[in-house]
């Protein structure tokens, strides 16, 4: 007993004097490289880390941390959690390499660092005396803007901010401060777990277990470090408080969801599914003729639904609710909208159209490549809803009706795109036999769409007035989100009746469905990233301004440039 | 004549004029959400929600539908889902119009421990009474986004038809000048004679002084520091005969009675210049020095006020540091003025104040921030956000916060209360109210809003406090658009259509 009691005490000095004891190896040049591929993280990644106020894999706070430090998933071929291992392994190296991005150029001009390079080593970033001054003006910021929605920040200074925060996460991981991995010794799910730079002496054995990993990691001994590895996964499941088996299930599902990206799958898949019936449709084989080609593509199409469906339901088993509370979730949910709804319509089709699944393939790409493309915009990782967002039946409906009318909305104006483009080639070439035919069997689906549109955005914007009056006591306090939701319907019901009353033709519906969907963007997008007011404020965020608004603007500029073409053809 | 009335009834029923209308109100919309990004939610608000020409348009709307509805006269059955959703938007419109215009929308805080039957809402009230009379009249000031051009205007006993009691009606007030973000300007006056026997409060001493380092000095305070410490005067003023002290630069300065300052036993510290009015109404001080010595003298400022132009200035021996007395007022009452404030929109914009006088009178009236009372002649009158008294208060037992483990965000709170009413005693069971689970008394719903941390604790919670009556309408409105708008979309499909009798048998 008493030598065992020697031995804790021991790892806990070891622990504490870990980090001085490796620095002396750190001279010399920095060559930090990743281990080669025999290296197995699989276990490190599955052992649970409270983060982020709720217990998760490693590997998806190695993750998120990564991301958040480098501005990328993963950096120059390190695998995040061996990456993140490395950091507390190898602090001192690692202090001195470029690392820590800089997302904006002009924030890089205001510290004083080469605007042109991307990545910067902590020293040299914490050596800027205009950093450094920013730090110590930040507590007094923060004491005039204590209000919990604040002012609308400067996205310049917003990420000058994100620069010290990536600094002091890369220190407190290093540091260990932020591996917050020592489970409580109560049984209750609500205690915060401690990290490595706290453990005391009671804590000798986990610390020891997680020395004999770093040292195993160290010293370039892939058998220990399995070994050790796998010792600490199953010593902290053992001691997870609460439902352990419920909170380890998760933990599981979640490393498989972060390792599969199964929306980079379905985007493949999509765009595949897109390119087959392209080809078939341009090499005349389409419609009737080519049955081979539509079924293989609709293979494709379903493999990549399935895909998609299960990682979107796997998120909602790890978060715990449904998929819909940022922009990122929101994205993936609209996509999935839009195939649903082509399938329905696709299949009470009597005479089989397969241009609404190419088109409604196409969008699902596009939705799910932004979402896969753009983590600093979007941020994919999970994270707990505020107050009010909690357990609550109403939201959860308005929520996902409203972006399924945007689904819809979304497919009205891909097939909108497409008669446009029928009527560009008509106007710039001879036209083709069936043309009205064709133009009216494609208006038809749009407006069949935009009528699933229409009554999916009423009612969920009501729906929205049903959740306000029931959390906050009013069913309508124009309110930016609320009332960009309804503007988005005005345009529609606008078009419907314009249409009525014969102001909108055949070739005007299709360019208006195309105009209309700019303002579900700004209902969608714009309300949370451009204005920045309201109560919707639990979903704002910024970046991405650029993009979507030359998407937008090239959008209208081809609209316009087809009814030019028109007039010009007809007069 | 009827041809004229057929004419108009046709124009305000045709589906062209519905397309305009709806262009114009979505046009009215994103304006309104342009200016409240660019502003505010007021200024928003002001100028396009709370508009009467916004209003008028909405009403038009209204009409619009109601013509096409009846345009369709006889209505058979396959216009069923057309009104459903036309007359669901009518029903939407009234019950939003009850809403307005009986609803009680505000805001209920009470700290644990507490009980409140207060509830604020977000307007503001001129309120003026006789003294001695038991009920005032309250009059609402409009908020005005900054930057607008301000008319003066009359507030006249009666014409919020709340009467004051007895003797006569009340003479009228000028609201003479408005900001919409003020901050105070703290600041005395002398009153007049004529003043001095209708004020609630004793006149009494106040001073301005402020501390500076003549260019000259030999001092060893740099630069920076002597324009950091001319740049700041201080008031003090003996609101109650008592002590009133202020830190500044090294010292502590206070205003007392002659007979306070020496009863002050000297002591080591910070040096400390006790100021009180000598015998003839002239300004002395005591000095107590860092090292405890005490020494009295007089600054040389006579028992007249003095005016801002002379001050008079004395050395205390503080490296160089000298006291300049730029005001001196035996008999003073306070004169807070307002100014616009550096922060004109955002949630951190201060609220606005007013200044008022009685009609007809050429002196400058007295201004107001709200929550600021005053006398002006014989009136009693205050500045305040519109009050309502509950018929029933809440008392809050006990405000819980939980968090997400291991972090600070905050997963849920809310509030353990129990109702006190008057007219059915005893105060009711304790219920806790929640995020989302709000408690409904005598038709009013309390629902938690928010709340301010505090530590130590009493937290206070913050609750939203509503009457809506137009509840049912916008319910059932709501139900009746949904319900028409799938109806009206589903037309072409069989089962629907021979429901509606419109089905002719292809889709």
């Amino acid at each position: 007993m008493k030598e065992r009691l020697k031995v804790m005490k021991f790892g806990v000095k070891v622990f504490s004097i870990f980090a001085t004891v490796f620095c002396l190896h750190a001279f010399g040049e920095i060559d930090l490289k990743p281990k080669d591929p025999a290296w197995k993280f699989l276990d490190l990644a599955q052992m649970p880390i409270q983060s982020g106020g709720r217990v998760k894999p490693f590997d998806s706070f190695a993750r998120s941390s990564v991301l958040f430090i480098t501005g990328k998933r993963s950096f120059e071929n390190w695998d995040p959690v061996e990456m993140t291992l490395s950091w507390i392994v190898e602090p001192s190296r690692w202090e001195q390499v470029p690392f820590v991005t800089i997302l904006r150029e002009d924030v890089r001009r205001q510290i004083g660092v080469d605007e042109k390079k991307k990545y910067f080593s902590p020293i040299e970033l914490l050596q800027k005396s205009s950093l450094l001054q920013y730090a110590e003006m930040l507590p007094q910021k923060e004491a005039q803007t204590t209000n919990q929605t604040g002012p609308k920040q400067d996205q310049r200074e917003q990420e000058l901010r994100r620069v010290l925060d990536r600094v002091s996460l890369f220190r407190n991981i290093a540091s260990g401060q932020a591996w917050t991995v020592i489970p409580p010794a109560t049984k209750s799910a609500e205690d915060r777990w401690l990290s490595l730079a706290e453990g005391t002496q009671e804590h000798g054995e986990v610390l020891t277990r997680f020395i004999e990993v770093f040292k195993a990691y160290k010293d370039s001994n892939p058998l220990a470090f399995a070994d050790a590895s796998k010792a600490i996964d199953g010593w902290i499941k053992n001691r997870i408080p609460g439902d352990g088996e419920g909170a380890i299930l998760k933990v599981k599902a979640e490393v498989t969801y972060n390792r599969i990206r199964p929306y980079m799958t379905a985007w493949v898949l999509y765009f595949l599914s897109a390119l087959l019936w392209g080809l078939s449709a341009w090499l005349r084989r389409g419609e009737g003729k080519g049955k081979a080609w539509t079924q293989f593509g609709l293979i494709l199409m379903y493999s990549a639904v399935a895909i998609h469906t299960v990682g979107l339901g796997l998120r909602s088993f790890i978060a715990g609710r449904p998929p819909v509370s940022n922009m990122y979730e929101s994205i993936v949910w609209v996509s999935l909208g839009v195939m649903v709804f082509a399938a329905i319509l696709y299949h009470i089709q009597k005479q089989k159209h397969a241009v609404l699944l190419s088109v409604a393939s196409t969008l699902a790409m596009l939705g799910l490549l932004a979402a896969d493309i753009s983590p600093t915009v979007m941020d994919p990782s999970i994270n707990p809803l505020v107050p009010v967002l909690r357990s609550n039946f109403w939201l959860t409906i308005h929520v996902l009706t409203i972006t399924l009318g945007y689904s819809a909305f979304a497919l009205s104006y891909g097939l909108g795109n497409v008669t446009l483009v029928v009527y560009l080639q008509s106007f710039l070439g001879k036209k083709a036999q069936g043309f009205m035919a064709r133009v009216n069997t494609l208006n038809q689906m749009s407006y069949r769409s935009m009528q699933f549109g229409v009554v999916l955005l009423a009612a969920g914007t009501i729906l929205g007035g049903v959740w306000a009056d029931y959390s906050w006591g009013r069913f309508w306090g124009w309110d930016p989100k609320e009332v960009w939701a309804l503007i988005a319907l005005l345009c529609y019901l606008i078009v419907l009746h314009g249409r009525f009353a014969g102001w909108i033709g055949v070739f005007g519906f299709a360019a208006w469905t195309v105009v209309s969907f700019s303002s579900v963007v700004m209902a969608w997008y714009g309300v949370n990233f451009v204005l920045g007011v309201g109560l919707h404020a639990y979903g704002f965020a910024s970046g991405g301004f650029g993009w979507v608004a030359s998407a937008v603007s090239l959008q209208l500029i081809f609209v316009l440039a087809v009814w030019v073409t028109k007039k010009l053809r007809t007069s | 004549m009827i041809r004229t009335l057929e004419r108009i009834f046709d124009f305000l029923a045709s589906l062209k004029l519905a397309v305009i209308v709806l262009l114009g109100f979505t046009v009215a919309l994103v304006v309104a959400t342009l200016l409240e990004s660019a502003y505010d939610t007021q200024t928003g608000q002001y100028y396009v929600y709370r508009a009467w020409w916004f209003k008028a348009l909405l009403v038009f709307l209204g009409i619009n539908i109601f013509c096409v509805a009846m345009s369709r006269w006889p209505w058979k059955r396959k216009h069923i889902p057309f009104l459903l959703a036309h007359l669901g938007i009518l029903i939407l419109l009234f019950g939003s119009w009850q809403t307005d215009r009986f609803g009680l929308d505000g805001s209920l805080r009470v700290s644990e421990g507490q009980t409140s039957a207060v509830v604020d809402e977000a307007l503001y009230q001129l309120v003026f009474s006789s003294p001695g009379a038991t009920e005032a009249v309250a009059h609402l000031i409009d908020w005005i986004p900054p930057g607008k051009e301000f008319k003066p205007f009359v507030v006249k006993d009666g014409v919020t038809g709340t009467s004051s009691s007895g003797e006569g009606p009340l003479p009228p007030l000028e609201v003479r000048e408005y900001i919409s973000r003020a901050e105070p300007v703290i600041g005395f006056r002398v009153p007049s004679t004529a003043e001095q026997a209708t004020l609630g409060e004793t006149p009494r001493p106040a001073l301005k002084f402020k501390l500076e380092v003549p260019p000259s000095s030999k001092s060893k305070i740099p630069p920076g520091m002597r324009s950091l410490l001319a740049a700041q005067s201080f008031w003090l003023w003996q609101s109650d005969g008592g002590w009133a002290s202020v830190n500044a630069g090294p010292a502590r300065f206070a205003i007392l009675d002659e007979e306070q300052a020496r009863a002050v036993a000297p002591k080591e510290g910070a040096p400390q210049l006790l100021f009180f009015e000598g015998k003839k109404g002239d300004l002395e001080y005591r000095h107590i020095s860092s090292q405890g010595k005490s020494q009295f003298g007089k600054t040389g400022v006579t028992y007249k006020s003095s005016e801002e132009k002379n001050p008079i200035r004395f050395n205390p021996n503080w490296n160089g540091i000298e006291v300049v007395i730029e005001r001196w007022m035996p008999r003073a009452i306070p004169d807070t003025k307002y100014t616009p404030s550096k922060i004109q929109f955002g949630k951190e914009a201060p609220p606005p104040a007013i200044r008022v006088g009685l009609l007809g009178s050429s002196d400058p009236g007295v201004w107001l921030g709200v929550g600021d009372q005053a006398t002006l002649g014989t009136l009693r009158i205050g500045f305040f956000q519109k009050r309502l008294v509950l018929p029933f208060s809440v008392k809050l037992h006990e405000f819980e916060i939980k968090r997400y483990q291991g972090s600070v965000d905050p997963s849920s709170y809310a509030s353990r209360v129990s109702i006190l009413d008057q007219q059915a005693p005893p105060e009711t069971q304790e219920v806790w109210i929640r995020m989302n689970e709000p408690l409904s008394y005598k038709g009013i719903t309390l629902y938690q809003a928010s709340y301010e941390d505090a530590d130590p604790r009493p937290v206070t919670s913050i609750f939203s406090v509503n009457r809506d009556p137009g509840r049912q309408a916008k319910y059932a409105g709501s139900l009746l658009i949904v319900l028409g708008s799938v109806l009206l979309f589903a037309r072409r499909y069989p089962v629907v259509g021979k429901l509606l009798g419109v089905y002719e048998g292809k889709a």
